[in-house]
This record gives structure tokens, sequence and C-alpha cells, in this order.
């Protein structure tokens, strides 16, 4: 991130573009891909004019949220330095907050395909979004709806109601 | 969710609340064995400080002589009381709590000492050869040293008369630590401590203990003890200490805080964001201090909520000022049946709308209680295999609002009616099978139902039945 944003100036903007295991193609700016671990240490290491990405691991419907994730985060970090360098107030941390609150509400499913995507991309806040959303569904839940849940076998030598 | 890497699953256990946790050991082996690693404890000790997700124990009035410990659990909205199983309660005493660091509370009756862990109700007794006695008068607070692993207690006894050697403005700073040595450090430091400082128990903040402290010129400092180093420093306060007369430290999300005002100013809260820096003091809120529902209020700032609010601790119980240096011996004024003040209160801040909201905790009579400590639930263990088991014949009772009703406690039972005409029942369940069977009838039969505490026991369940 740029210490000091200037809206007036805008750099040309470089693509890149990401294809999903089913063969889509979704070309997206080069810092939203940046948010990406993943990409990010291929990039330094690949040759400058090869910007295509094939995630074989991230279905087309999933990587189209995590690329509205990333582009929000990039957008709203803009905005706070922004703030910030103007020394004006602004709540767009809680904003951004409450948005990833929104956007992580989301059926089992969804849920785990974007946890194993933020995996495989190593996408940290994503993850730990993730994390946190799969920690509080499974709060107060009993080993029994736990295993099928995570297709656990039972091989526990312990009285589920021992440790209450 | 089939297929998720253990490593993920790792990462999710540490977020998941300690209650939840002990029943996830009977998952598999595996994550039995990944919760009691010592790694994953620790991890996950940090991450529930970080997050604030602590509960509230209530310390009654040490003349009163009750036993029980409640605790307001903080993870809705803190209207669940929660009754622990108190290792101490074969004594005929009153037991008091002294401190509590990292999910371990330090109880204490006469000489004996007494860790608990209230989350696995694991254990751990201490007794003291020598004479040690809680004294009122005294300041307490309890630590970990990290690198020896062991729990310090700090004890500051105040100077009475003035000596040749010492002043008046001398402690004499005892430090007990909680092992199989029980050794014993003592030194003196030029601090001595007001009477409504006194009641506050050490802040275990980043390795060191903190309270308010008076110079000899009664100038107000932070007295912070280092655990690991064994040596008293100054933290310097957020701003110059001649502007200000009133001051608390607190705990907000493992960063030291304080509240500040001086006389008809408003009340201001800071927080420490950089431990240690005095630069990165930043003022969190402030609010008029007649807002508060108590006329002489010292605040204490000590846990965010779920929603960014943050509970305070307003008043305190100032018997104390009434037994000061008149009595020598401690059974004096344990006689003293002195609760004259309105006690304390516990208030939400909400930053939002900028307002106060009094929480109304079923059950306990604030003059009752004379201090309020946070505590993180936790997996930490006291490696000493003894756990409290309340006694069977005892009964546990949930306390808190069920689906809008709001409920009291009485001796005897639970029964309250909320406005809609609902009534609460409470139901005995011998067996555990018979629960859900029961349940199922009764939430079948009758509209709502129920929730109880995974923390207190299963033999009562709490019903919300329409009349």
């Amino acid at each position: 991130m740029k210490d000091s944003f200037n809206p007036s100036i805008e750099p040309p903007k470089k693509t890149v573009t990401l294809v999903s295991s089913d063969g889509y193609d979704f070309e997206v700016e080069e810092e939203v891909a940046l948010e990406s671990q993943v990409i990010k240490d291929g990039f330094e290491d690949k040759a400058v004019d090869d910007r295509e990405y094939l995630l074989f691991n991230v279905h087309s419907d999933t990587l189209e949220l995590i690329i509205k994730y990333c582009e929000k985060h990039v957008s709203s970090r803009k905005s706070i330095s922004a703030a910030a360098a103007s020394s004006s107030s602004s709540n767009g941390e809680e904003a951004l907050k409450e948005w990833d609150e929104h956007f992580i509400s989301v059926d089992t499913n969804t849920l785990y395909d974007i946890l194993m995507a933020a995996d495989y991309l190593n996408i940290k806040s994503l993850l730990d979004l993730a994390i946190q959303k799969v920690a509080d569904t499974i709060h107060g839940r009993s080993p029994e709806q736990i295993r099928k849940k995570f297709n656990i076998e039972n091989d526990s030598i312990i009285d589920p109601w021992a440790s209450e | 969710m089939s297929s998720i890497p253990h490593d993920i699953i790792f990462h999710i256990l540490t977020r998941t609340p300690a209650t939840s946790l002990l029943r996830f050991k009977a998952v598999s082996k595996l994550w039995y064995a990944t919760i009691s690693l010592p790694s994953f404890i620790k991890t996950h000790l940090s991450l529930a400080i970080e997050n604030d997700s602590s509960d509230i124990f209530l310390v009654s009035h040490p003349c009163l002589h009750r036993k029980p410990l409640y605790c307001i659990s903080g993870a809705d909205s803190f209207n669940d009381s929660v009754r622990i199983a108190n290792p101490l309660a074969r004594f005929a005493d009153a037991c008091q709590i002294l401190g509590a660091c990292n999910g371990i509370l330090c109880l204490s009756v006469r000489n004996v000492i007494c860790l608990l862990n209230p989350a696995t109700k694991e254990y751990k007794i201490v007794k003291f050869r020598k004479k040690f006695w809680v004294n009122l008068r005294n300041v307490y607070g309890l630590g970990y040293d990290p690198r020896t692993q062991v729990y310090k207690l700090v004890e500051f006894v105040k100077f009475n008369k003035s000596g040749p050697r010492f002043s008046s403005f001398y402690c004499k700073v005892n430090v007990y630590s909680l092992d199989d040595t029980l050794s014993l450090t003592d030194f003196y430091i030029p601090y001595t401590f007001t009477v409504e400082n006194r009641r506050r128990l050490g802040v275990y903040v980043n390795g060191g203990l903190h309270w308010i402290a008076s110079r000899s010129d009664f100038s107000i400092v932070i007295l912070c003890y280092d655990v690991g180093e064994g040596v008293c420093r100054e933290l310097a306060p957020p701003i110059d200490v001649e502007e200000i007369t009133l001051v608390t430290v607190g705990d907000l999300g493992g960063q030291l805080c304080t509240a500040c005002w001086s006389c008809k100013s408003d009340v201001h809260v800071w927080v420490m964001k950089r431990y240690g820096d005095r630069g990165s003091w930043s003022k969190l809120f402030s609010f008029a201090e007649n807002l508060l529902p108590i006329r002489y209020p010292p605040v204490m700032a000590f846990r965010f909520s779920g929603n960014g609010s943050v509970l305070l601790q307003a008043g305190y119980n100032d018997d104390i000022h009434q037994e000061e240096e008149y009595f020598e011996k401690e059974e004096d004024f344990e006689k003293e049946d002195v609760f004259e003040t309105e006690g304390i209160t516990l208030v939400l801040y909400d930053p939002k709308e900028r307002g106060l909201t009094e929480l109304d905790c079923p059950g306990h009579s604030w003059f009752q209680i004379c201090n309020v400590v946070t505590h993180v639930a936790s997996l930490v263990q006291l490696n000493s295999r003894a756990y409290a088991i309340g006694r069977k014949k005892k009964r546990q009772i949930c306390l808190g609002s069920v689906n809008g009703a709001q409920l009291d406690y009485t001796r005897s039972c639970v029964a309250n009616v909320d406005s809609a005409g609902t009534f609460v029942k409470l139901l005995q369940l011998r067996k555990r099978s018979d629960f859900k069977n029961r349940l199922t009838t009764l939430s079948e039969g009758y509209a709502s139902m129920s929730r109880f505490s995974s923390v207190a026991s299963w033999s009562f369940v709490l019903v919300i039945c329409r009349a």
C-alpha cells in the first residue's frame, strides 16, 4: 500500500488474469490480485509478461467472491489512509468490519469453499475471517454434531459428558 | 466441511471458547491431543485475551460469610450468572479473591491460598506454614512469571506507624511464589495506597501487575510490579498528575487502560496502545460524570463487549474508612456490619450512542459485592489433577433472561413472571438420557423452550413455558 495516496493522479492500471478450476477467466487489477500471498510470491519470481494464473483448486463461484472481497479491502484501505492523510475522522474501519461480517454470512458449503480458497491463495485476513466464522458456528455444539460436520470417525475413549 | 486440513482445525479451535473446547475433547483422539497441547493452550489464551472474551467474577464483601463464587458470563449480554464450585467451601470462613491472571483465580481462606481455573475446575491448594492472613488494609494482586512458570501473589503492607527508618509513606512488598518452594521475597517501596485504591486488585497486563499508588507528596502514580524481573517501577500516566485527581487502571483487551477525571470534569478513558510507551496513550472516550448512577464514582474500565461497548465499574464499598487505623486485629472489623454505601455498579458505555446503561445482575445485591474481577476462560493447567466438583445435593441455578423473560433469584428456587405472562419452571432431570426426551415433549407441548449454561450442572434445566 502506498503511503501517500493521491486520488487525482491515478497510475495506469495493470491487470492480471486469474483462471478458475472450471476454466473461467477473471481479469483483475494487479493490486487486487496481490492481496494473495501466493500470487504475490509467484509475481516476484515470474517473468513480467506472464500475467495469467491458473488456480486449480478454486471454483469460479468462489473466485468471484474472493475477488469481491479483495477489491473491497483494497479500495477501503485506500480511503482509510486518504482520510488519515487529510486528518479527517472516518469510520472506515468499522464500516469494513460490518461489510466483512455481512460478506462471511454465507451457507456452510460456501464458507467451506471460501476457507479452503483463502488457505490455498494465502489471504490472511480472509482466512482469519473464515476461521472465526467457523469457530462461531461450532461453539456450543455437541461432539456428535462436530463429528458429523467435520466427518470425523468416532475413536474417542472419553465419555462425552465427563468434561461437562 | 468434510475435509478441512488439521492445521486449519487447529486455528479454528484456538478461536473457540474454552467451555466448548472441554466438550470437543470427546470428538476424537486427535482433537483430544490437539486441545491438550501446551502450545495450543498458550495460543488459545493469548487470543482469548486479545478478543477480550472475559467473564466477570463477583467478589463478595469479606464481612459476609458468603462462600459461593458467582461468575457473570461475558459471552452475551452479561445476563447469565453461574455459580462456580468453590474448592475452599469446606472452610468456615469467608473466601476472598486476591487476584486473577491468565484464566486463573487466586482464592484465599486464612492461611490457605487456592489457585483455581474456573473453566476446567482444576485447582491447586497452597498452604503457608508461617502465618499468612488476608488483611483488608493490604493490597493484593496475582501475577504469572512466564520464565519460571510460577504464579506469584503480591501483597503490599502499609506501615501504620512512622519509625526512624521508614515513614508512613512506605510500603512493604511481600511476593509469595505459589509453587512448592513457597519462597517469600520482601522489599520496601516509597509509595502508599489511598483508601479507595486499596480494594483494587492488581491488573495483570503484559507481564506486570498494575495499581494506583501515591507518592509522599500525595501525587498519583501508576505503579507496576514486573513479575518476571521482580522490581517495581512507575508508568507515566496519560496526562500530568496535577490535572487529575482520581485515576483507576484496568485492562481492555490486553491493553492497559486508565479512567481519570478531576473534580466536576468529564471522565476520560485512555488506552496505552504500546505498552510502556507514554506517547501511545490515546483517549478512547469521555463522558460526563453525572451520567454515572453513583455519586462518588471511582470508575474502572475493564472490558469490551461484543458490540464495542465498554464495561465500567463505578463506586466501591468504602466501609474500610471506618476501620481505618482503629482496629489492630482482623477479627474486629469482621464483626463490623457497615453497609452504608450504595456499593458498586456495573455500567455499559456505548461509544456510538454515547450513553451509559446500568447492568442489572439478577439475584445479586450490589451492596454485598465489594469488587469484581475479570477473568478469561482458558484451559491453562495447574498440573495438580485436583478438580472442584460442586456438592451433588446442592442446587445449581442458572440465572438470566430467557426469551425475554427476566429471571429472579431467590434462595430456594428460580421463578418469575414477565409481562407476557410466561412463567419459568425449574425442572430436575435425574438422568442425562431423560433430558432429550423431556425436552422434546416439552417443546411440543409448550411454545417455547430453553437454554442452559454448559458451565452449570446438567441436573437443573430452566424451561420457559407459556402459561
